[in-house]
């Protein structure tokens, strides 16, 4: 069941909805059961079968969060982390790497080593990061509440649960504590309805209209033949706008509908398209998967702390397994080992030059823009030889392969400048909607730091177009939901699900 | 001007339905447009549009009992069950006065895309005929199949019946305005498959713009007897719950001719008991290969309906 989906929003929703508010005044336990059950029936109505793996593994997840929480520093205590851990990865790596694994083993050695087709339980990716970073707080000691209804729920809450933003337990849990879950109140449901209908349309307007455009280019490419340039570039255009305002506005639903029922999560993008170094991109786009990576992984690897030459290593290793977390494939590989070579490249720049030399805005946005937008055509290319036709194509470079007949028309370039115009000179969402955030991301509370707090450093414009409830956007919010809902209008599926 | 957070989400209640009825509204319009209305008669709908933003309409209009699907059902005495193959050869203009001058009311159910037994049958549970006599086109009809346009109805009742629902109202002010004015600019389009709400019929002829190709009825195809043997086993637990859906007094089973060829329908005829018609008619052609032309659909039906009428009679149904 999608978010876009008429079932979700015109049953699913206000059903879980009204059970929740009756059920809270009952107490705070009966809503949180009442909302697990929906999440649980939510997550079993793409595969039944699914809760068997989501099931079990609450429970684990929770025995081992607890012991970790009663054990005493020592090596029994690491012991239990690690198996923790490792169970966590090795569901993972069997629905997600095996079939990889057994296909590359078996290239190298000549063995038959192939597993059949084993089907990738929806959001498996986010759920085990989610689980070890619960194991790791446990033991660090910042897990220690002992409900285990909260954890449930905060495991299985459905706006996060397929696609994240990936939650630590000390963002959620504290919000879940008995007298400070907030009530549903008429204010939450006014911004998280709003922010509900703009993630709508941002996915299924905006994403889904330039999703075609995308797919004719890439398509010939996967087909083996060479894209003429315009077609491309319209094509890798097209994607990176439209995996922007898929993701984010996926990210933009899954808050919106989070605080409906009281609950904040954080924000997971920031005008990532605005950034003027890839290492600025890396703190505004996906921002929960980079924090994720940063605090149990890179730092874990030893960070910064070891020199130069270990932090260069710790970054491109962190960003290499960020890549093949995104898809059992050398292209997402190679795609992790870019923008790993990006940061070291952007990290080593700014060492030597002292942080003096820079270029002027608009020329590092754009300069940031363009190495972003090469290597998104590595992530979609849905193989080595199709990157190499669309990189090719892009560079105005003749291949021997045979021509493809795409050539995007006007309407078609029409959209994506209006696309990109959106994308740099539009405020983003946690501009516009503050309250509506979890700010304890402390990249986007930086962000808003610099941008001054009152009100968020915004221009004329943003200021005007900030969120209040005022008539112009109920009307705003209205007409996204009209148009996100409009039955003309294909449901396709959100593209980080398949992650 | 500022709200308070209640009157925003009143405001919102009530101008999310205005926008979404009018955005919608004028979406379907606009995908109508884009199909051929040029030539359906006042009682057909668009069944089919080539036009994707159109597409299949008939399988969700069956299921959710639009477009007076559950009267014709009700009403009729004899149902004709089966895919595009019988869809071609009993949408001529023949068939209709066989039917009139017995004074019989009678409806074809075939379905595009290669429908089989399930999708006819739940139409059946939820909009039940009793037929007096029931024409089955076994090709191979008793099957487990499914075809997509009838699964979207199934998966998605609330997407399902809104898209129909919309398809169903914006076709008809584009209807009236062309068969006011044809020369319309919005009553062109690619080309669209009408079907007559009394009848159940297509209109074939419309749906090819230009002349109709001629093509030679390709021979039966050689079937590999397992291959039968094995439809055979699971037509035979399909058919008796599809029978009992049907309610029909007799049956009659049948084989339009194609290249899928009789073997099959003949076994189960002979099996169930059941009377087999397949009349066989020297120099068939067809528009595709698939589908009779107009001529070989008027000449096999005609022959077919000659070969009904002591059926028919015998039944009770005339």
């Amino acid at each position: 069941m999608l978010f876009t989906a008429f079932e979700f929003v015109f049953l699913f929703l206000p059903a879980t909805f009204l059970g929740f508010m009756l059920l809270r005044r009952v107490g705070d336990i009966a809503g949180a059961l009442w909302l697990i059950a929906a999440s649980l029936f939510f997550y079993a109505f793409w595969n039944a079968a699914y809760l068997w793996l989501l099931v079990p593994s609450i429970l684990v997840n929770y025995a081992l969060g607890r012991a970790l929480a009663r054990q005493t520093a020592g090596t029994a205590k690491k012991l239990l982390l690690a198996a923790g851990v490792a169970t966590n990865l090795g569901v993972l790596a069997w629905f997600k790497y095996a079939g990889f694994l057994a296909a590359n083993l078996g290239l190298l050695t000549g063995w038959d080593l192939a597993l059949g087709t084993i089907v990738l339980p929806l959001g498996i990716s986010f759920i085990t990061f989610q689980k070890i970073a619960y194991l790791v707080d446990a033991y660090r000691g910042h897990a220690r509440d002992p409900s285990f209804v909260r954890f449930a729920l905060f495991v299985s809450f459905f706006p996060q649960l397929v696609a994240g933003p990936i939650v630590h337990h000390a963002e959620i849990m504290p919000q879940l504590q008995p007298g400070r879950w907030k009530r549903a109140t008429a204010t939450a449901a006014a911004t998280g309805l709003s922010l509900f209908a703009i993630g709508m349309f941002k996915k299924v307007v905006l994403a889904d209209g330039v999703a075609p455009i995308a797919n004719l280019a890439f398509g010939e490419a996967a087909q083996g033949l060479a894209p003429a340039p315009a077609a491309a570039w319209a094509g890798a255009l097209a994607y990176t706008l439209q995996l922007y305002f898929d993701f984010s506005g996926y990210s933009d639903m899954a808050c919106g509908l989070a605080l409906l029922f009281g609950i904040r999560l954080p924000g997971n993008f920031y005008s990532p398209y605005k950034a003027a170094s890839i290492i600025d991109f890396w703190r505004r786009w996906h921002i929960t998967l980079s924090r994720f990576l940063r605090d149990y992984l890179y730092i874990p690897l030893g960070g910064n702390r070891r020199g130069a030459a270990r932090r260069y290593a710790n970054l491109l290793i962190t960003m290499t397994l960020g890549g093949l977390w995104h898809g059992a494939g050398w292209t997402f590989v190679l795609w992790g080992v870019f923008h790993g070579s990006l940061l070291l490249l952007n990290h080593a720049w700014r060492g030597w030059t002292g942080g003096r030399w820079r270029l002027p805005a608009p020329l590092s946005i754009a300069l940031t823009f363009l190495v972003v937008l090469f290597g998104w055509v590595l992530f979609r290319a849905e193989s080595f030889a199709a990157a190499l036709l669309m990189i090719e194509a892009l560079l105005g470079l003749d291949g021997s392969a045979a021509g493809g007949t795409y050539a995007p028309a006007a309407p078609e370039w029409l959209r994506i400048a209006t696309l990109l115009a959106a994308v740099w000179a539009l405020p983003n969402t946690v501009q516009l909607m503050r309250r509506a955030f979890l700010l304890s991301n402390d990249t986007i509370r930086r962000h808003l730091a610099e941008e001054g707090v009152r009100p968020s450093g915004l221009d004329r414009i943003g200021r005007r177009l900030t969120w209040r409830p005022t008539i112009a956007w109920a009307a705003l919010a209205a007409l996204c939901f009209g148009l996100g809902l409009m039955p003309t209008r294909p449901r396709i599926e959100f593209l980080y699900f398949q992650f | 001007m500022r709200l308070s957070a209640p009157r925003y989400l009143m405001l919102l209640a009530m101008l999310f339905p205005l926008f979404w009825l009018a955005a919608s509204a004028a979406s379907y319009f606009l995908a109508v447009t884009k199909c051929d209305g040029r030539q359906g008669a006042a009682d057909a709908y668009i069944a089919y549009c080539q036009d994707r933003a159109y597409g299949d309409f008939e399988h969700a209009a069956f299921f959710f009992g639009l477009e007076r699907v559950p009267a014709a059902l009700a009403e009729t005495k004899v149902l004709f069950l089966g895919n595009s193959k019988l869809q071609y050869a009993f949408s001529r203009d023949n068939v209709a006065p066989f039917f009139a001058e017995r004074g019989v009311p009678f409806f074809v159910m075939g379905f595009g895309h290669g429908e089989q037994s399930r999708f006819p049958q739940l139409v059946l549970e939820r909009h039940p005929a009793q037929p007096v006599l029931a024409v089955i086109n076994v090709d191979p009809f008793f099957t487990d199949g499914i075809t997509q346009p009838a699964a979207f109805p199934l998966q998605h009742p609330v997407a399902g019946r809104i898209d129909a629902t919309f398809k169903s109202l914006m076709q008809r002010p584009r209807a009236w305005l062309c068969r006011r004015d044809p020369t319309l600019g919005l009553c062109a389009g690619e080309p669209a498959l009408m079907r007559s709400r009394a009848t159940g019929q297509w209109h074939v002829s419309a749906f090819r713009q230009g002349a109709e190709p001629t093509l030679p009825l390709p021979p039966p195809a050689t079937v590999d007897d397992d291959e039968i043997d094995r439809w055979f086993t699971r037509a035979l637990e399909i058919a008796p719950a599809f029978l009992e859906t049907l309610h029909a007094r007799c049956v009659v089973l049948t084989a339009v001719p194609s290249a899928a060829g009789d073997r099959a329908a003949r076994r189960l005829a002979n099996h169930l008991g059941v009377p087999f018609i397949a009349p066989e008619i020297d120099g068939l052609a067809t528009i595709d290969g698939v589908h009779l032309d107009a001529r070989s659909g008027i000449a096999w039906s005609d022959a077919f309906l000659r070969a009904l009428d002591p059926v028919g009679r015998e039944c009770g149904a005339w």
